[in-house]
């Protein structure tokens, strides 16, 4: 499983999006807004659950906001993070 | 005053709803035997009552509550909600504490103080009340009881007192618990009861949920059911029967329920023996007055008479390890 795979199966899971399958989540689709309908309350979960699942941390909410945007741009992040 | 109840709702091992309940008495069926062992609930209904997307952080235990709540509403015929100034008491005995006892094991081991904010805000005490508040936009007084396996009496006894002082016209009263297997192997696990033979044998373990709304007496037509009578104390009878839950028949008006009571039955075996359980036993005791065949299955008078008496009551004992013990006595007279 991919790392993209990877992120997507967690926004799934641990945001417990009922209504989304994995593989509907497009690697540039916007997390936030109506489409998935996930809230600020979500992003303090995805920040946890990146937190617990590959030991990254996002330090603050400026950093956060550009972070979670896709699923590319949080993979980016996961990548630099442990080449770093 | 007594209180009448408009309607219940339950979620247990055996199913939601009273139809399965009573479809459980009368089988006298418990469910399949499952792996823990623990009677578990389904909550899957829900999805009827609330979308789905609405409920994704909302975890197994608030939903058995919210659950049973919507299912006394449905039995009421409330489906419209309820009415404006209800009020809400939630008893339970562990709280979320076992949802998030389960799941947290891990991250405390590895000493990560980390908290996920949806396992926070669902493992507050007052989460269940909360949901059904906010999704059945309830805006009367809202109380969470927790006094272990007196919750659900305190509870009932606090949503009388309401009705009494004018506080609300109508109260959603109940109780729920969820099964844990860290709490089970703690300490439940180690809960006997006496059986008929002075041996002991593993109380049955369960969850769910059970839900009631009362109102006024005097505000409700005779065909309801009613509280007669709630009871607490500290230090119950040596001669009381040897089980946790118990619900005695009585056709005496006397207060002293154990000397008046002409048969008693334990339905445990078909939802368990959570803290809260005797929600459970007041939801069986409406079936059996509800239905004479039932009551007359269930509590065989014990001089070996058939007649049921004119104006049965039944009294839900529930007692607790320590002695303490609480009656909720419902009958379908009064008035």
């Amino acid at each position: 499983m991919t790392l993209k795979d990877q992120l997507k199966q967690i926004i799934v899971e641990d945001l417990n999006l009922v209504h989304v399958l994995p593989e509907e989540i497009g690697d540039d689709d916007p997390l936030f807004g109506d489409r998935f309908g996930l809230d600020s309350i979500d992003a303090v979960e995805l920040v946890f659950q990146l937190k617990k699942h590959f030991g990254v941390v996002i330090k603050n909410q400026s950093e956060g906001r550009s972070i979670l945007q896709s699923v590319n741009t949080i993979a980016a992040f996961i990548e630099k993070r442990q080449e770093a | 005053m007594k209180a009448c109840i408009l309607g219940a709702g339950v979620v247990g091992g055996f199913g939601c709803g009273r139809a399965a309940l009573e479809a459980a008495i009368r089988n006298r069926s418990a469910p399949e035997a499952p792996a823990v062992p623990a009677l578990t609930a389904q909550t899957d209904l829900l999805d009827r009552f609330v979308p789905p997307r609405t409920l994704r952080r909302v975890d197994h235990y608030a939903r058995m509550a919210l659950l049973a709540s919507r299912l006394a509403l449905e039995d009421a015929g409330m489906d419209d909600g309820l009415p404006e100034n209800t009020g809400l008491i939630v008893a339970t005995g562990m709280g979320p504490t076992a949802n998030t006892l389960d799941l947290q094991p891990a991250d405390v081991a590895a000493a990560d103080l980390a908290l996920s904010p949806i396992l926070f805000s669902n493992s507050v005490q007052n989460a269940a009340a909360a949901y059904i508040s906010m999704l059945l936009k309830i805006r009367g007084p809202c109380l969470s009881i927790n006094q272990y396996e007196m919750s659900v009496p305190l509870a009932f006894q606090t949503a009388i007192d309401w009705l009494e002082e004018g506080r609300t016209s109508t109260v959603l009263v109940g109780g729920v618990d969820c099964f844990s297997k860290a709490l089970h192997d703690a300490s439940l696990s180690r809960r006997e009861t006496k059986n008929g033979s002075g041996g002991r044998t593993p109380a049955p373990v369960g969850e769910g949920s059970a839900f009631f709304i009362l109102t006024r007496s005097d505000a409700a037509g005779a065909q309801y059911p009613f509280v007669h009578d709630v009871h607490m104390g500290a230090a119950m009878r040596p001669d009381a029967p040897p089980v946790p839950n118990t619900l005695m028949l009585h056709n005496s008006r006397k207060t002293d329920l154990l000397d008046h009571a002409s048969a008693h039955v334990d339905l445990t075996h078909l939802y368990g023996t959570f803290p809260t359980s005797m929600g459970m036993d007041v939801a069986a005791a409406l079936a059996l007055l509800r239905t004479e065949q039932l009551l007359s299955m269930c509590l065989p008078r014990s001089d070996g008479g058939s007649a049921i008496p004119e104006n049965p009551r039944i009294g839900c004992l529930k007692q607790g390890e320590t002695g303490d013990w609480g009656m909720i006595v419902i009958g379908r007279d009064g008035r």
